[in-house]
C-alpha cells in the first residue's frame, strides 16, 4: 500500500484539486481515498484497471462528503494555481488562469469530472467510462468544452 | 448546421482533443472549409484547451501528507489485526500454502502408516520358518517314500527330485543307498 500510495497521491491530490479547488481539504480526501481503499480492497477484483477503481473510489468519496457537509461543491483558493506574476502579460496570463479556474469550477459536476479526467488525469474515453461506470459512448468531453467555453468567453466579453 | 452534422463536429472535436487519425483530420478541414463559423468555434475551443495547461495544481507539499498516510496504515493494521472477524475470514481465506503443507502431511501420513501395516510381526517370521522345516520334512518322507517304491521309474523320480533338495538327512542317504545298490 505504501507503493500505492507513493505511485499515486499526487495524481489522486491533482485530481481532487481541480475537483474541489482546496489544497487542505485535498490533502484530507487524499488520506481518506486511501483508507477507504484499505477497508474496501476486497471489492477490487483484478478486472479493469486499479487506477478506475482508484478514481471511481475517489469520486464517490467527495459525493459523500459534500453531501454529507451540504456544502457547494467548489470554494475557490485561487491564489496557488498560477506560478508567481513578474511581468504585466504574466499579471494577464494570470488573471486568465484564474477565470479559466473559476469557469471550470462552475461546471456542472458530470462535466468537470469527465474534463478534469481527460484534460488533467489524462485518461481516454475507455478509462473515463470505468471510472464513471458508463459506456465509452457516453463520455462526451466536448459537452463539457461548450459548457466551459460559454461561461469562460461570456466573462471575457 | 444541421443537428445531425452538429453531432460529427461535435464527435470530430472530441476525438481531436484525444487524437485524430489523418482521415479525421482531412474531414475535419473539408469541414472546416465549407464552414468558416465552425472552425472558428472549433479553434476557440482548441485555445481553451491549450490555456488549460497552465493550471497547476499547488504540490501536496504538507510534508505530513505521508507522515499520515504511514500513521494511518499502521493504525489500521493494528485495528485489523486485533479485530474478531479479521481472525475469522483470515481462517477462510483461500491460502495455497495450507493445501499443500494438507497433501504433505497426508501423504507422509500415510505412508508411515503402510509401513507399518506392511511390516511381518515377529510371530509372523516364526511361523515361516515352521512350515518351511515342516515342508522340508515332508518333502524328505516324501522322498523316502518314493525311493522305497516297487516301481523303478519313482525310485529315479526320487533320485532326480533329492538332487534338487540342498539338506537332506541321514535317512534318505541310506534309503537313497540302498535303491541305488537295488539299481
Amino acid at each position: 500500500m505504501g507503493l500505492l500510495f507513493e505511485r499515486h497521491h499526487k495524481p489522486l491530490f491533482g485530481f481532487i484539486y481541480h475537483m474541489t479547488g482546496q489544497t487542505a481539504y485535498s490533502e484530507d480526501l487524499v488520506q481518506s481515498v486511501f483508507y477507504r481503499m484499505l477497508q474496501y480492497r476486497h471489492t477490487f477484483k483484478g478486472k479493469g484497471e486499479f487506477k478506475s477503481w482508484m478514481y471511481h473510489l475517489t469520486r464517490n468519496l467527495i459525493k459523500d462528503t459534500f453531501r454529507k457537509s451540504n456544502r457547494i461543491d467548489y470554494i475557490e483558493d485561487v491564489s496557488k494555481i498560477s506560478p508567481s506574476i513578474e511581468s504585466s502579460q504574466d499579471f494577464e496570463k494570470k488573471q486568465e488562469s484564474e477565470r479559466l479556474h473559476k469557469s471550470i469550477s462552475r461546471l456542472k459536476s458530470e462535466h468537470k469530472e469527465v474534463l478534469v479526467l481527460s484534460k488533467f488525469q489524462e485518461m481516454n474515453y475507455k478509462e473515463i467510462a470505468e471510472v464513471l461506470k458508463t459506456t465509452k459512448a457516453n463520455v462526451k468531453v466536448h459537452r463539457a468544452m461548450k459548457e466551459l467555453k460559454s461561461m469562460y468567453l461570456i466573462k471575457e466579453q | 448546421m444541421n443537428p445531425e452534422s452538429d453531432n460529427q463536429h461535435s464527435d470530430l472535436e472530441d476525438r481531436f482533443i484525444s487524437l485524430l487519425n489523418e482521415d479525421e483530420k482531412l474531414s475535419l478541414l473539408s469541414i472546416f472549409e465549407s464552414s468558416p463559423e465552425t472552425k472558428a468555434s472549433f479553434e476557440a475551443t482548441q485555445a481553451i484547451w491549450g490555456d488549460m495547461e497552465r493550471l497547476t495544481v499547488p504540490d501536496a507539499t504538507s510534508m505530513d501528507i505521508k507522515a499520515t498516510f504511514h500513521e494511518n496504515l499502521g493504525r489500521f493494521k493494528t485495528k485489523e489485526k486485533g479485530s474478531f472477524w479479521a481472525t475469522l475470514k483470515s481462517l477462510f481465506t483461500y491460502k495455497p500454502s495450507y493445501n499443500w503443507a494438507y497433501a504433505l502431511l497426508l501423504l507422509g501420513t500415510g505412508s508411515m502408516f503402510g509401513y507399518f501395516i506392511g511390516q511381518p510381526s515377529l510371530s509372523t517370521h516364526e511361523e515361516v520358518k515352521r512350515l518351511s522345516e515342516e515342508m522340508q520334512d515332508m518333502k524328505q518322507i516324501m522322498m523316502i517314500s518314493m525311493l522305497d517304491n516297487p516301481v523303478a521309474t519313482e525310485r529315479i523320480k526320487a533320485v532326480s527330485y533329492i538332487q534338487e533338495m540342498t539338506e537332506v538327512d541321514g535317512q534318505v542317504i541310506d534309503a537313497l543307498h540302498s535303491t541305488v545298490t537295488i539299481m
